[in-house]
């Protein structure tokens, strides 16, 4: 039976299971009999397309088979952030790129195979990159060149540098770079440096490599006729040859002939007419051959723009389509020998079809939307079974596939998506750093230190641990130690949760109707210490205390007076009793400590004297007198309550600070209708505002010591785990040191209570005292414990700081 | 499999039996549909159209075995009833993965060749698919196997014709 069986297997239904094999199977299996071979060596291959959709999130490619009018689909890559550009397809091979970093991937769509390129040798390395020289990028162009005589395949590195101390992109591309060029054939194992182009390229369109030749057109900014730059693919040289005189404009070439070709579709609406300019002789040295070719279009079909190429085959198609922007609808194929043409339905792309190539159950789970998770995707690429292989058998491997098809892309997929995505790596590398220096609230930092971190390498998550810091919203997967502590985060904003109903209080009784958006305070939910659900497990909860008038607005159902009490008037009982200061100076006195350095103009400290004692009308006093405040002419009076406002704010947040940008949301409700930042600004003593990352984050001066919180909250005290966590990796230690320092000091503190101290933070007469004070180097050392936690202590007590004064001096 | 969730449906439809005579004498009463979809009993039936009982018509299928006609019959029965309905391509994509899983190479050769003779083209592009899926990164020697395909080039011309192409032998899998 068996026997019988294999016996019978008849060749058209082993032909058909050919069809469906990958090439590399294919070119084994010529092997298996004579007829098999002529098989396969007969089939025709077909044309390959590549196109990207509207959004350039996907590349797109189709083949087209000899005398269909259907095209199937190949294949489907998602762009990738970092690898967005593509090179000729040439036999299947495409090169994947980016302009400015040095990564390159080759892929063969046919037999799907990834051959990984070795680094490019024009790399800055981190050592160039001290920012206080020039800075030195390249931008690169890659090129695919196929030798037909030795059947080599070569990529061409044309990149041209730029020294610069900006940092405008814009800039750079407007300066012209020197090019510097280098070369890897396939089968080799590193790029070889040749010599550069005469001239810097500007690239206007892909390049097309026909003949064995690399062409592209140069078009000068200076208006001058566009000439036509060549690369011998063979002698690795460059030259230049003179387009036609008819040829005026930027045509785009096309493989003619087995030739370079310019197609001229200037006569297209009118006369229906295309013209092909045909490259016969390079005649070295100004002796080149042009031969045109006329071909008349005698189709019925209006068209309203002439064609554009997308690709040719060199059995003398061509693919024309009359939209640039994408292949739906209107492609057809030209044939240059029979003049006639066919029309070709591209398929619908199926999510399926993508799922085809790449194993994207894994990039399904990245939403694409993160870079940092396109850059995963990458990764994924490259991971690819097949890479390893290819290596050594690369050589022999290009050199018998045959020819198929070439493909020019549409330049604007790779302009479009490099200008949106580039600068955006920057801040959002930026941010993570941000993050993490905000909380130690160092403005010491040299700006230096965030330059080196935002630049792209920070982006290479592999040997960074992906703990990160919950707010940079990626989840991704965390570490087991991360996920405790996020769960423990959960779990001590669960135990706090009187505290956040305090909290919510209080800013209600802060605002001017008792009314507060709902928006606003989900804003700065994390800030607060108030659950993700907190509409519903707390606002919901309490109902007793809280009542939604709207959908958005929340309402404090009876005013708490008890609750009325600033933060700062404790400082300012205490500055009163413990200091014995007048009550004049003290009742509407704000705690100041300025940075060091600060330069105190003449007649500052007597303005600021007048300043502090100035009445205001109090955060919790009601808000009747707000207004009458503002009209009588008051405006001062007006802006200290804005002050005492978000100072207030402030001192509710769990790390005693906020992005600038969420107070505005607050500016209704608490009746603060003042430029915020301005206010913030006007006010260095009280408020630090830190600019890192994109965003600008307001601190409270008087609660940070050495970039620490002087009175840590529990909330406060995870959170610092879970940056010193993000931060190992950086520092290359397993020490958690800075917990450790944290514990001590608020060990200490609670052993120090009752000792008493006769400095709190002056302000009053002493203000400048600090500055003087050679131990304290810092900017916010002299404080005063005016957290709403812990309270009692200094109550009782002199305050912490008197403890660290005394512990440094 | 296929066939156990086919046997209810059997009974229920009132169609018209045909018997369906296989290479080793057995026979087996399918639906008239169903015997419709083979093109060879479709060919038998039309040519003898003009007796009355179709019961007592057999019709012989000198080239497929009881063994795989009735793995086959409980296939197209079930696909004929699936694309009856306005059922998702995927249904039925899903249906015949889970039809091609579970068979044997011997037996994707088996139904391959009755397939291509009962003129299934569905089933037979299906099993194309499985069997191109299954032999890509094979060698050269289990695809004749597999197929029963005789070598018919000299040694020497074989070893030429590997060394064209040395590449397409990397990374082939054992047999």
């Amino acid at each position: 039976m068996e026997n019988k069986r294999r016996d019978t297997v008849p060749h058209d239904v082993a032909m058909d299971v050919l069809k469906i094999l990958p090439e590399k199977a294919r070119m084994r299996f010529k092997c298996v009999s004579k007829t098999w071979y002529s098989s396969i060596k007969g089939t025709i291959l077909p044309l390959i397309v590549s196109f990207t959709n509207s959004s350039f999130s996907q590349q797109h490619f189709l083949t087209i088979e000899h005398q269909s009018d259907e095209a199937s689909h190949l294949l489907t890559v998602p762009s990738d952030f970092k690898l967005h550009r593509v090179t000729q397809l040439i036999n299947g091979f495409i090169c994947f790129y980016n302009i400015v970093d040095f990564e390159i991937l080759m892929r063969n769509v046919v037999t799907q195979e990834i051959i990984d390129l070795p680094k490019s040798t024009f790399v800055v390395s981190d050592d160039d990159e001290d920012f206080s020289g020039p800075m030195i990028s390249y931008f690169r162009e890659y090129f695919l060149g196929f030798d037909p005589s030795s059947r080599d395949y070569k990529v061409l590195n044309i990149s041209n540098k730029h020294t610069t101390n900006s940092s405008s992109y814009a800039w750079m591309i407007d300066n012209h770079g020197t090019p510097e060029c280098e070369i890897f054939t396939l089968g080799t194992t590193s790029w070889r440096k040749i010599d550069a182009p005469p001239s810097r390229i500007h690239f206007r369109r892909q390049g097309l490599c026909a003949n064995g030749f690399i062409h592209w057109i140069i078009t000068n900014p200076r208006k001058t006729k566009p000439v036509l730059a060549v690369f011998d693919v063979k002698e690795e040289k460059f030259d230049i040859v003179k387009l036609p005189d008819e040829v005026r404009k930027n045509h785009d070439l096309i493989q003619a002939e087995e030739k370079l070709g310019v197609l001229d579709c200037d006569d297209f609406r009118s006369k229906n007419k295309i013209r092909v300019w045909i490259l016969k002789d390079y005649g070295r040295g100004g002796g080149e051959v042009w031969i045109r070719r006329d071909y008349v279009f005698r189709f019925d079909t209006i068209m309203f723009r002439p064609p554009i190429p997308v690709s040719n085959s060199n059995n003398g198609e061509i693919l024309l389509t009359e939209y640039k922007s994408s292949l739906v609808s209107r492609v057809f194929i030209y044939d240059l020998k029979t003049q006639e043409r066919r029309a070709i339905k591209i398929p619908p792309v199926t999510e399926q079809d993508v799922v085809k190539f790449l194993d994207l159950k894994r990039a399904r789970d990245f939403p694409s939307n993160l870079k940092f998770k396109r850059r995963n995707l990458a990764l994924s690429f490259r991971e690819d079974d097949c890479i390893e292989k290819s290596k050594e058998s690369q050589q022999q491997f290009v050199t018998k596939v045959p020819i198929c098809g070439a493909t020019e892309m549409e330049e604007g997929s790779g302009l479009s998506s490099n200008s949106t995505g580039e600068p955006n790596k920057r801040p959002s590398a930026r941010q993570t750093r941000h993050q993490t220096q905000n909380t130690q609230n160092d403005s010491q930092h040299p700006p230096t230190h965030v330059h080196s971190k935002a630049g792209p390498l920070c982006l290479r998550t592999d040997n960074v641990p992906l703990e990160e810091h919950p707010r940079i919203e990626h989840h991704h997967g965390y570490t087991p130690k991360m996920e405790n502590l996020i769960n423990e985060e959960v779990d001590v904003i669960r135990r706090c949760e009187s505290d956040a109903v305090i909290r919510i209080k209080k800013l209600l009784l802060m605002s001017k109707s008792g009314t507060l958006h709902v928006h606003a305070l989900r804003l700065i939910r994390t800030e607060l210490g108030l659950p993700e659900d907190f509409r519903d497990s707390i606002l919901g909860k309490y109902g007793n205390d809280f009542r939604l008038v709207d959908l958005e607005i929340v309402e404090l159902v009876n005013r708490d007076e008890n609750l009325g009490d600033a933060v700062v008037e404790k400082w300012r009982e205490n500055e009163y009793r413990e200091k014995w200061l007048s009550e004049f100076e003290t009742n509407f006195a704000f705690p100041i400590n300025f940075p060091t350095g600060f330069k105190i103009e003449r007649g500052f400290r007597e303005k600021l004297k007048n300043w502090q004692r100035l009445p205001y009308v109090k955060p919790y006093e009601r808000k009747e007198n707000v207004v009458r405040v503002c009209t009588c002419g008051g405006f001062e009076r007006f802006e200290k309550r804005s002050v005492a406002v978000i100072h207030e704010l402030l001192s509710l947040t769990v790390e005693k600070r906020v992005e600038v940008e969420r107070l505005s949301h607050f500016r209704k409700d608490f009746a603060m209708e003042v430029n915020v930042r301005e206010l913030l600004l006007k006010h260095p003593g009280i408020f630090y505002i830190s600019t890192k990352g994109g965003t600008q984050t307001v601190f409270l001066r008087e609660a940070y010591s050495r970039g620490c919180l002087i009175e840590p909250n529990p909330i406060y005290v995870i959170r610092r785990k879970m940056l010193d966590l993000v931060l190992l990796g950086c520092r290359n230690t397993k020490e958690l040191k800075h917990l450790e320092e944290i514990k001590q000091v608020s060990d200490n503190l609670v052993g120090k209570i009752g000792d008493g101290g006769t400095r709190g933070g002056d302000w009053v007469v002493p203000i400048f005292e600090p500055l003087k004070n050679d131990n304290l180097d810092d900017n916010l050392d002299e404080t005063c414990d005016l957290s709403d936690k812990e309270l009692d202590v200094s109550a009782n007590s002199g305050s912490e700081t008197d403890f660290q004064v005394s512990r440094m001096n | 499999m296929a066939s156990s969730s086919s046997s209810s449906s059997c009974s229920s439809s009132s169609e018209k039996k045909i018997t369906l005579k296989s290479s080793d004498g057995e026979a087996l009463n399918v639906e008239k549909n169903v015997a419709l979809e083979f093109e060879p009993a479709k060919g038998f039936l039309e040519d003898n159209s003009e007796e009355a009982d179709d019961e007592a018509i057999v019709v012989p299928l000198p080239n497929v075995s009881a063994a795989v006609l009735s793995e086959l019959i409980p296939y197209v029965k079930q696909r004929l009833e699936l694309s009856a309905k306005p059922v998702q391509k995927k249904l039925i994509k899903a249906f015949d993965d889970q039809f091609t899983r579970h068979l044997s190479d011997d037996k994707l050769g088996e139904l391959m060749l009755a397939a291509n003779y009962l003129g299934v083209n569905y089933l037979l592009d299906v099993l194309c698919d499985v069997t191109a899926d299954r032999i890509k990164n094979k060698s050269v020697e289990y695809v004749r196997e597999f197929l029963g395909i005789q070598n018919d080039f000299t040694p020497e011309e074989e070893a030429e014709l590997r060394a064209q192409c040395p590449w397409a032998f990397e990374g082939v899998d054992q047999d």
